[in-house]
């Protein structure tokens, strides 16, 4: 049973310690996986809608909030993202004193790097999960190679990914 | 996720080109070490990345290089 104010507390705290587009996905991942909110389909689902849907990329978020708690989960994750962005709007006067010191510049590379390490981790950790066998891995790296080459629009690699699965797992 | 992951690296690894051999090596270890905490440690991400952001305030302090940092931002978003 999920709890609505904590739910909106761990959307808040990932939101608030990331830099913005993807970098709120370790947080939430290790946050929603461990409490048994969230499945790890929910997590690659909502990152494709974020990556079709037009908008930033940090809206992704919203689809999250709405596959794993429905529409007062998209609510509140709206709510938790919106909210460090008016933070900062009250904070932009002194930010913008500090923002060209040396500390603060190597504390954002810092942060910057801990999210593509971070990130690697949830790659590590769906690798790992016992669903995944060879004809997945091999879909994922087609799509991963599609993707990296920037000249395959996202719909049809999702397309082609869907047609992959069926031919391997439903007619094998 | 992976892709997600390279789009954040590609423009930290374009950087420590710039700034040389050492930084990109330093910019490299922080990034395996945060992984490698999660993983092995299990520590909480929001732990990890105050450190991360408090080696990188000790460590990458010296150097300055504004416009990469603001293009790099502006990447991620």
């Amino acid at each position: 049973m999920i709890n609505p104010f904590i739910y909106f507390l761990l959307f808040l705290k990932a939101s608030l310690f990331s830099t913005g587009g993807f970098s709120n996905l370790p947080s939430l991942h290790q946050d929603l996986i461990g409490s048994g909110w969230a499945k790890e389909a929910a997590f690659g689902q909502s990152i494709a809608i974020g990556q079709i849907s037009p908008g930033p990329n940090g809206l992704w978020v919203i689809s999250l909030g709405y596959l794993t708690y429905g529409y007062p989960g998209a609510f509140l994750a709206l709510i938790a993202i919106t909210i460090p962005a008016l933070l900062v709007l009250v904070v932009s006067a002194g930010y913008t004193r500090i923002e060209h010191r040396a500390g603060v510049r190597g504390a954002m590379h810092g942060i910057s790097l801990a999210v593509v390490g971070l990130l690697l981790t949830v790659v590590w950790t769906i690798l790992h999960q016992p669903g995944v066998d060879w004809k997945g891995l091999l879909i994922a790296a087609g799509a991963f190679g599609l993707a990296l080459s920037r000249k395959v629009n996202i719909l049809i690699i999702l397309g082609l990914a869907g047609l992959a699965g069926y031919l391997l797992y439903g007619l094998g | 996720m992976l892709l997600v992951g390279l789009n954040f690296a590609l423009p930290l690894i374009r950087r420590g080109y710039k700034e040389g051999v050492l930084y990109l090596l330093a910019s490299s270890v922080l990034t395996i070490a945060c992984a490698l905490t999660v993983i092995l440690l299990k520590l909480s991400v929001i732990v990890v990345i105050l450190g991360a952001a408090f080696l990188g305030a000790l460590f990458f302090s010296s150097r300055s290089a504004p416009p990469l940092l603001e293009k790099e931002q502006g990447e991620q978003q």
